[in-house]
């Protein structure tokens, strides 16, 4: 390898110079006495010698440097005459540019993606050392409750932690109320974080013990949008959720915790007086914690010094905390964890892309080359090596990619906007893909990649004409040689493009089987909204059941809406709470089998506006209030796993898990899909909200969704919901009013994601095949234009010539399908997390697939196929 | 000195290097003085242009250099054609013919 050698020689250029001086010296010293011997005096000789060869420094660089020189000088004509080349072939140029272009663009536009989403860190000091801490009950991580989480704070020696805990804050004064979601947060949130404000201060450990916990820090939103970015905000009192809150700080724009929707953040009252009645106890477990491992401590530590917690507690708390354990997860997992399989799926798919359009490309290259035929042997004639000519070649095809890899990058631009707006309901994070660095130096690694590798193949295939009599025959044993390398691409090409099609089939059947589940309940003709209910307006609970009951019977009391109903927990709205509850009869196996499920708080009309199926057993009713007996209905699951085998209407159960008092089990409604719609429904308890206790309602029932059947417009519905409420209560705000088809909607947004780019860049790979296989034929029928000829001047009817061409292009498809259902097959079971109620595997999916791509590849076959039919046999023989 | 001896054509300096080097290993004054003689003093090369041209035929893998020790007893380098050269120079040889027959033919014939 002499450029090895040559870039050696630069990093060894003083060896390389004493050599040189060396071989000089030799040399005036031979001739000198050469000259000597001719009669010279032995000074003369020696200078004599010396003027011959030449100033020594010159020709030392000279010699140096001659082929270094050589080679850049044509370098640089290689890459001028690839130029002209190209320009001079305008529609080869544009053809290859724009399927590279696709190829090249989707690949950095997923990239992008990819490395905004998964790879590039999280905007916090040392993000890479943050981590979510759970309690694990059952293999699932719940929350904390905050007693549990003191002993935690005081007991760690690993890691530093906050205590962080979403909550609503209602601003009232000025204008409109105003619902702002907040986190209460410890005082060493913002130091684990590593977040500076922009104006004013954060607050510390001191405010939040000492109990001044009547400060606020807004998110930069917060302060543009309310308070119009006024830099005295400062220092000013604002009254949120009917208390006076002194505003000590602003935090920078980028800033922000779990998303934007947090706009502000006030102090975690653990141990001070707690306005907000939150029940500081170790059973209600509702704060996230935010840990910091300390610089040189490992995650077994952070593990260990858990566990240490747990057993103690075990210990103190048996009742609580006999199997309690803790587990940590980092934070970038838990932020975009749930979208890698996808991100991974959509990356390997746009690989794919690439790989079937670098196909074409290096097709479209080798029929180039192969024109060219004449060219490559007046220069090999003309003393061009092979490696001269394939180098040629070479920088001709880096070239055409480079024109395709900046066309590519305009794509990509596109793509990651369009990405940056309609993405951000299916994947975390994408609001801020782009294209940086890391991302354009991927996609010029990658292009450089495939061009070296997909252009030296042609290279080295057209180059392979040495002979002479190439000159002389159009047809010849090199034009075979080319129709099987192109054959096989296009081999290749139909399996790549069906392994896509297939994976983008089943996801695509997945969809749709996801949109079809039975929800359990009937998204439409639905408008929901949400209202929040603060301690300092709604101290009781009594004043809380009779502001519900005044919302509940305004909006019914209006001839537009059918039915209106309430509920503490929406489902697909991501709010949840789970419970103890005591089963009548039934007697757990172990004490972790406890009865445990899901607890909404309704209105008797709820099931009847959501339309949730009653399957036995009745509804509430408005006499289930606090003066009626105690009821509840559940769902199927309960009644599967609490009641099994015994009858569940007239059954009795009771909240927590003491057993009592009890309550009647009057119905069994049908399982909705309440956190997801791909997700198993759990066990779930309906209960009349008015029949809530006192504790329940003040700590979990301030959040009010309520459900309007309608058949108006939704808009009109809207401000007649908007003006009832405002009449029953100004101070409170509406929030979150959209129809229940968006949260529906919005719960398959990342498969409806998924599955709109996969099936995307499933038919791109579908045309390019297609224009792959129509190239080959094309040049296999005019290679064969002579023999198509000389048949039909033999009596050949133009139907058979049509028939072979079809079968010709038949084969290829047929021996890629084959080879593309055994990858499909093998690749598929990378799939197998993505898919809803369809096997990897599925025969009806494969085989739709495969009719889709025979479909397209007949189609691509026709044009050639009739093209043969009308060769002139006269012309032809001629020719 | 004899009188000054005709140019020669471009590329034609490589061929003379690789056909002396036909005959055995030699160092760069010994190819000098080879061709000299075998020329009649003919073909006379510019001392400066032959060391570059051999140092890029050795790093194009045409000719291998080694240090060895000459007749009269110091150190020099050695050059000899590598297979890669030899198969170089069958081919500028016959290209070389071909070019000369043609030359002579036009320049009989025209």
């Amino acid at each position: 390898m002499s450029w090895l050698r040559r870039l050696a020689n630069t990093f060894r250029r003083g060896r390389l110079d004493d050599d040189i001086d060396e071989e000089m010296r030799f040399h005036v010293r031979m001739r000198a006495a050469d000259l000597e011997r001719g009669g010279m005096s032995p000074e003369d000789a020696e200078r004599e010698a010396r003027r011959l060869l030449g100033n020594p420094a010159s020709l030392r660089d000279r010699t140096r440097e001659s082929d270094v020189w050589v080679r850049l000088e044509t370098a640089l004509q290689d890459v001028r005459y690839a130029v002209r080349v190209l320009w001079h072939a305008p529609v080869f140029t544009i053809t290859a540019a724009l399927t590279l272009a696709l190829g090249i663009g989707v690949n950095t536009a997923m990239f992008g993606v990819l490395y905004g989403v998964l790879i590039r860190p999280l905007a916090y000091t040392d993000a890479e050392r943050l981590f979510l801490v759970f309690q694990s009950r059952g293999g699932v991580g719940t929350r904390v409750a905050p007693l549990d989480y003191v002993d935690i704070q005081q007991r760690t020696r690993a890691f530093t932690t906050a205590g962080v805990v979403g909550t609503g804050f209602t601003f009232t004064g000025g204008t409109d109320p105003e619902l702002v979601i907040g986190q209460l947060v410890t005082g060493e949130f913002f130091g684990i974080l590593g977040a500076q404000p922009a104006l004013g201060r954060t607050f510390g450990a001191a405010e939040e013990s000492g109990g001044v916990h009547e400060v606020m820090v807004l998110s930069h939103g917060l302060w543009q949008r309310r308070f119009g970015g006024d830099p005295a905000v400062v220092g000013r009192t604002v009254t949120a959720n009917g208390r006076p809150f002194t505003i000590v700080g602003v935090m920078p724009r980028d800033f922000g915790f779990q998303g934007p929707r947090y706009q502000l953040w006030v102090p975690l009252p653990l141990r001070g007086p707690n306005p907000d009645n939150l029940p500081i106890t170790r059973t209600s477990r509702f704060v996230q914690i935010l840990a910091k491992l300390k610089p040189g401590s490992s995650e077994q530590a952070a593990a260990a010094d858990l566990g240490a917690v747990a057993s103690s507690l075990a210990v103190d708390y048996p009742d609580v905390h006999a199997d309690t354990s803790f587990v940590m997860s980092s934070l970038i997992e838990e932020t975009v964890g749930s979208v890698r399989p996808t991100l991974r799926l959509l990356f390997a798919a746009v690989v794919l892309v690439l790989l079937i359009a670098c196909g074409n490309v290096t097709s479209l290259l080798l029929a180039r080359f192969t024109v060219r035929g004449p060219e490559v042997l007046i220069r090999s004639a003309l003393g061009a090596t092979r490696g001269r000519l394939i180098r040629q070649f070479a920088i001709e095809t880096v070239v055409l990619y480079a024109v395709g890899t900046v066309a590519g990058i305009v794509l990509a631009t596109w793509l990651l906007s369009l990405v940056r707006t309609l993405g951000t309901t299916a994947i975390p994070r994408a609001t801020d893909v782009g294209l940086v660095a890391p991302v354009l130096l991927f996609t010029c690694g990658t292009s450089l990649l495939a061009a070296l590798v997909f252009g030296l193949a042609p290279a080295w295939q057209a180059t392979r004409t040495n002979s002479a009599s190439a000159l002389r025959s159009r047809t010849s044993t090199t034009g075979h040689s080319h129709q099987r390398f192109r054959s096989a691409i296009v081999v290749a090409q139909v399996a790549v493009a069906l392994c896509l099609v297939a994976g983008a089939s089943l996801v695509a059947r997945s969809l749709l089987n996801l949109q079809r589940v039975e929800k359990g309940f009937d998204p439409e003709g639905r408008l929901t909204f949400n209202v929040v209910m603060p301690a300092a307006r709604f101290p009781s609970a009594a004043s809380m059941h009779a502001f519900h009951r005044r919302v509940l019977d305004t909006l019914a009391a209006q001839r537009e809406f059918a039915n209106v109903g309430a509920t503490t927990h929406l489902p697909l709205s991501g709010q949840d709470l789970e419970n103890s509850f005591a089963v009548d009869g039934y007697v757990p196996a172990s004490p972790d089998q406890q009865p445990v499920a899901a607890l909404r708080g309704v209105s008797a009309d709820y099931t009847t506006a959501m339309g949730i199926p009653i399957r036995t057993g009745r509804p509430l009713a408005d006499a289930d209030n606090e003066r009626g007996a105690p009821v509840a209905l559940v769902n199927e699951a309960f009644a599967r796993r609490y009641f099994a085998g015994r009858e569940t209407v007239g059954g009795r159960i009771s909240v927590g898990a003491s057993g009592g008092p009890w309550r009647t089990v009057v119905g069994v409604v049908a399982d909705v899909k309440h956190s997801g719609l791909a997700v198993e429904t759990r066990p779930e308890v309906l209960i009349p909200y008015t029949q809530l206790d006192e504790g329940f309602v003040t700590a979990w029932g301030r959040g009010m969704t309520v459900v309007v059947r309608t058949d108006i417009d939704f808009a009109a519905a809207g401000g007649m919901i908007r003006q009832h409420i405002r009449q029953a209560d100004p101070y409170i705000p509406i929030i979150e009013l959209r129809p229940m088809r968006e949260l529906v909607t919005n719960a398959v947004a990342e498969p409806r994601f998924r599955t709109f780019l996969l099936v995307s860049f499933a038919i791109a790979s579908l045309c390019l095949a297609a224009v792959g296989i129509f190239g080959v034929l094309s040049y296999i029928v005019s290679e064969r234009t002579r023999e198509i000829g000389i048949r039909m001047a033999l009596g050949a009817m133009p139907r058979a010539i049509f028939l072979a061409v079809l079968a010709q292009g038949a084969r290829l498809v047929l021996l890629g399908s084959v080879i593309g259902i055994a990858g499909g097959a093998l690749l598929s079971r990378w799939l197998r997390g993505l898919l809803f109620q369809v096997s990897p595997a599925d025969p009806l999916t494969l085989a739709t697939a495969a009719g889709i791509l025979a479909a397209i590849a007949l189609i691509a076959t026709l044009v050639p196929a009739r093209r043969a039919t009308q060769v002139n046999p006269v012309a032809a023989l001629r020719a | 000195m004899p009188a000054k001896s005709p140019a020669l054509p471009y590329g034609t300096l490589d061929l003379l290097v690789l056909r002396t080097l036909a005959n055995g290993a030699n160092h760069g004054y010994g190819i000098l003085l080879h061709i000299h003689e075998i020329s009649n003093n003919l073909l006379r090369i510019e001392e400066g242009s032959l060391y570059p041209a051999l140092h890029r035929l050795e790093s194009s893998g045409l000719l291998k250099g080694t240090w060895e020790t000459s007749d009269t007893n110091r150190r020099a380098k050695y050059y000899s054609l590598t297979a890669q050269g030899r198969r170089q120079l069958a081919e500028e040889q016959r290209k070389w013919e071909q070019v000369a027959e043609g030359v002579t033919r036009v320049l009989r014939f025209a």
